[in-house]
């Protein structure tokens, strides 16, 4: 029996995790749905016109699935940080590969599809509910020639974008390999900090972004010339006064742009997750 | 079966091991008595690959322990002093973990759990903490691991529990299993090990056989005070003196565990000497 990866003894540990977890899994859907219920019962309550709008509906989409993933992601190795759980998880005949992959599959891929599942059945019911109020709020006003649009459910995966003929599904792809990457930093967190691991992760992230911006404002802004960056990272306009904005710049190779991109999209959550496979092997209880 | 080799273990403000060196036969009971805090359920976490050493090695079945490969994993089951049991009825958690256990026999398992009187159709969580212990004891014994490892696993029982608890041990060892139990209750173990190691200050007090302890060491009852004044060790009672003195006759007496614990710990020379002479 292969040591490092069987996927008999694989799909025996995830029936494990779930046979072990389902109440937990269950009620935590449940309290997202109630959680996105009374959010939109909220906005539905506070906005008589734009509740339900498109871009609510995807910023609450977005929100929601940072905010539960975030956290989700931030308990998936709790159990080690009290020694009982840890002895009962490490001592199951697994190897750590197989551990880590369990979790990579419930924390990723079923929390995603579970999660867009309750949102789309939370968010049909509350477009016609908000559509219902909205149109009960147009017949009491009575405003003549005025047409009621009801609202539609959104595809939170496209946006169609007027002034951008290109892939209307780069942005949120984008937004959503973050959120992967965000996930799977706090993954690994959930190993390094095992108490209050939610709040430790947050604070490190956001003295990341504080230190890129310190690096950027006083480091270096300073050793460059008067200017700014364009839309892409690796062009850099110059300013020359009297002369045109943009008529000088300072460009990089393209493909700099192309590999910068690439790595933040596609490699920082899979490195997440090896750190996490890594420090999982070197964890005692 | 299990080697240990120049063991060096620490915490990060106490060193627990300082060379600890051991070995362990398949077939054996083994009893690691001591008191608090000397290392026991360390050297426990060491074997079963929970922890890692810091300098030495050990060994069980040829695996490294701290690897913790899954056919390392399934040789070798944990019954932890504290321990977690998921709040799941008995048979999920069956159907559940045994499989990863090439072994486990469901028959034994059951008979296991009419023996300690356990309330099959109850969630774990309902279960008092002696039953869930209980639990823990049969599973591990139904896995047939090749090493067993039992961390203080009388704490919480009650007296008739532990009885049981004797009797299923007694009937569960073969001559493949390495059962090693730790324990500062040593009374609870008697008549049950075969063979005794103690531990103290990071290092081995005391490491003998049954047989050998009964062949050189005669414990007794004695009313006699040149006897007691001579005894390697004595202790008064209500009944006279409880004392250990050499076994000159070669009469085997009933081994009083908690009587040679003590004496071990406070006068470790002259109860050595029987073994050296």
């Amino acid at each position: 029996m292969n040591q490092v990866f069987d996927f008999q003894r694989y799909s025996l540990l995830v029936r494990k995790h779930w046979g072990d977890n389902r109440n937990k899994y269950l009620l935590s859907l449940g309290a997202i749905a109630s959680l996105l219920l009374l959010w939109y019962g909220f906005l539905i309550l506070v906005d008589g016109h734009g509740a339900m709008a498109q871009d609510a509906q995807a910023i609450t989409y977005y929100v929601g699935l940072f905010l539960t993933g975030s956290f989700y992601a931030s308990t998936l190795f709790a159990d080690l940080a009290n020694k009982p759980k840890g002895i009962n998880f490490l001592a199951v005949p697994a190897s750590q590969l197989e551990k880590t992959l369990v979790m990579f599959l419930y924390c990723v891929i079923i929390f995603f599809v579970c999660y867009t599942c309750i949102f789309y059945a939370v968010d049909f019911i509350m477009v016609k509910v908000g559509n219902a109020v909205e149109a009960e709020r147009w017949r009491e006003r009575h405003i003549v020639g005025s047409v009621f649009t009801p609202h539609e459910i959104a595809n939170v995966f496209y946006k169609a974008d007027k002034h951008n003929s290109g892939n209307p599904f780069a942005t949120l792809t984008i937004v959503l390999l973050l959120f992967f990457a965000v996930q799977g930093a706090y993954a690994l967190g959930s190993i390094y900090f095992p108490a209050y691991s939610f709040i430790k992760v947050t604070i490190t992230i956001l003295l990341l972004i504080l230190f890129f911006i310190f690096l950027v404002a006083k480091v270096l802004y300073p050793i460059l010339p008067k200017g700014g960056f364009s839309n892409q990272l690796t062009e850099f306009n110059l300013y020359i006064p009297g002369k045109d904005w943009a008529s000088n710049y300072i460009q990089l190779p393209t493909w700099t742009d192309n590999v910068l991109f690439g790595f933040f999209k596609y490699v920082i959550a899979p490195v997440f997750w090896i750190a996490t496979y890594f420090r999982l092997k070197e964890k005692e209880v | 079966m299990v080697n240990i080799q120049q063991l060096h273990f620490g915490y990060r403000k106490k060193k627990v091991f300082t060379g600890l060196s051991l070995h362990l036969q398949p077939g054996h009971i083994y009893g690691l008595l001591g008191k608090n805090g000397t290392g026991k359920s360390t050297l426990l976490r060491n074997i079963a690959g929970l922890l890692f050493p810091d300098q030495g090695t050990i060994d069980v079945m040829g695996f490294e322990p701290g690897k913790r490969q899954p056919a390392f994993l399934q040789e070798v089951f944990m019954v932890p002093e504290e321990f977690y049991l998921p709040n799941i009825p008995l048979q999920q958690l069956v159907t559940s973990l045994s499989p990863f256990y090439p072994r486990f026999n469901q028959q034994q398992f059951d008979r296991y759990i009419s023996e300690f009187e356990i309330p099959v159709d109850n969630k774990l969580e309902s279960m008092s903490y002696g039953q869930k212990k209980k639990v823990m004891i049969s599973f591990g014994l139904a896995c047939n691991t090749s090493v067993l490892l039992m961390d203080e696993p009388t704490n919480g029982l009650d007296i008739m529990s532990k009885s049981q608890f004797r009797k299923v041990m007694a009937g569960a060892i073969d001559e493949n299993k390495c059962v090693i139990i730790s324990t500062h209750q040593v009374k609870d173990l008697e008549n049950l090990i075969d063979r005794i190691t103690i531990i103290d200050e990071g290092a081995i007090l005391f490491d003998q056989t049954i047989e050998a302890i009964s062949s050189k060491l005669s414990f007794r009852i004695s009313f006699d005070h040149e006897e007691v004044k001579r005894a390697l060790y004595s202790e008064s009672s209500l009944r006279g003196s409880a004392i250990i003195a050499n076994n000159t006759d070669g009469e085997e007496s009933k081994i009083d565990l908690e009587l040679l614990y003590k004496a071990i710990v406070t006068n470790r020379q002259s109860i050595q000497s029987a073994f050296h002479s």
